[in-house]
């Protein structure tokens, strides 16, 4: 999983060696101090290399190829929402968590859009190059509202795995959409 | 080319590939880093500042072998070019007179 989250977010020509270099050195520490403390620094390095490699990535990216990106990661973001709500729906038969759950899926799936959207709109008229991605973060926060206010009709759990369902559909449907959609700068193409 | 001295962490990486030589890529650059200042360091740190000098033209950079340890991928080896040395010249000559101005008042 997170080999996926760096291959995503570094830039393609520094994608072969930076995984492989990662992959040396967790041999490296799974040898001498055990596969646990390996597994811990490989999440660490992800934690610390997440803002550094965003940040570059949106840098060396012009602002049409990121909303580009942002569009397209919204649409396979939206898709991925339905389908995550639409089994979680089919899976839980209790008619008083059916209902409640429906509506709220249906709101979260809209909100995504119109933070999406309001993201790509962001991306697309931002002069600075770093601006788009804390927006888009601070935007996110604003999903939890709705949510939060959602937990005394629907129960705590039920609200947990909306949030982890919501988090992981939008973050997979950006990370797609950047992955396979965004076209490079000639700048990235040089390197 | 630019004129501008490198930044502190900027000086930080050309200097490990300047040492490093022929053995310079990412695991020995970082860890050669980790030693000289004593902290942990991000890789995702080392490969933009790597590819920002990479774009100025102060390193320059050749893919190597797939091996084994690394699961089937190549590593890829940098090497400072002539304006990277001029850039870290320049930069130590500006840290010198800075570290002399202060210590002179």
């Amino acid at each position: 999983m997170a080999s996926v989250f760096f291959a995503a977010l570094c830039a393609p020509s520094y994608r072969e060696s930076l995984v492989g270099d990662l992959e040396e050195e967790f041999t490296q520490i799974a040898l001498h101090d055990g596969v646990g403390p390996a597994q811990k620094w490989y999440w660490n390095q992800l934690f610390l290399s997440v803002a550094h490699l965003a940040l570059s990535r949106a840098g060396t990216t012009g602002q049409m190829d990121q909303l580009r990106g942002f569009l397209v990661g919204s649409a396979v973001a939206l898709f991925t929402s339905f389908l995550i709500c639409w089994l979680v729906h089919s899976l839980i038969k209790r008619a008083d968590i059916a209902q409640p759950l429906l509506l709220l899926s249906i709101a979260t799936t809209v909100l995504y859009s119109f933070l999406s959207a309001l993201a790509g709109a962001w991306a697309c008229v931002s002069a600075s190059r770093n601006r788009n991605y804390w927006v888009l973060s601070l935007l996110g926060f604003v999903v939890l509202v709705p949510l939060l206010e959602a937990v005394p009709a629907i129960g705590l759990p039920v609200a947990a795995t909306l949030l982890a369902a919501g988090a992981i559909a939008a973050s997979s449907g950006i990370v797609l959409g950047e992955r396979f959609f965004f076209q490079l700068n000639p700048l990235e193409s040089r390197l | 080319m630019s004129h501008k001295v490198l930044g502190p962490f900027e000086l930080q990486v050309i200097s490990a590939v300047s040492d490093l030589g022929a053995n310079a890529y990412g695991v020995s650059i970082r860890q050669a880093i980790e030693l000289r200042i004593g902290r942990s360091v991000a890789v995702g740190a080392v490969y933009t500042t790597l590819q920002r000098l990479q774009a100025k033209g102060f390193v320059s950079s050749i893919q190597g072998e797939p091996t084994a340890v690394r699961g089937g991928r190549a590593k890829r080896n940098f090497k400072v070019e002539a304006a990277g040395r001029e850039a870290l010249d320049r930069t130590v000559t500006a840290m010198r007179q800075a570290l002399g101005d202060a210590l002179s008042t």
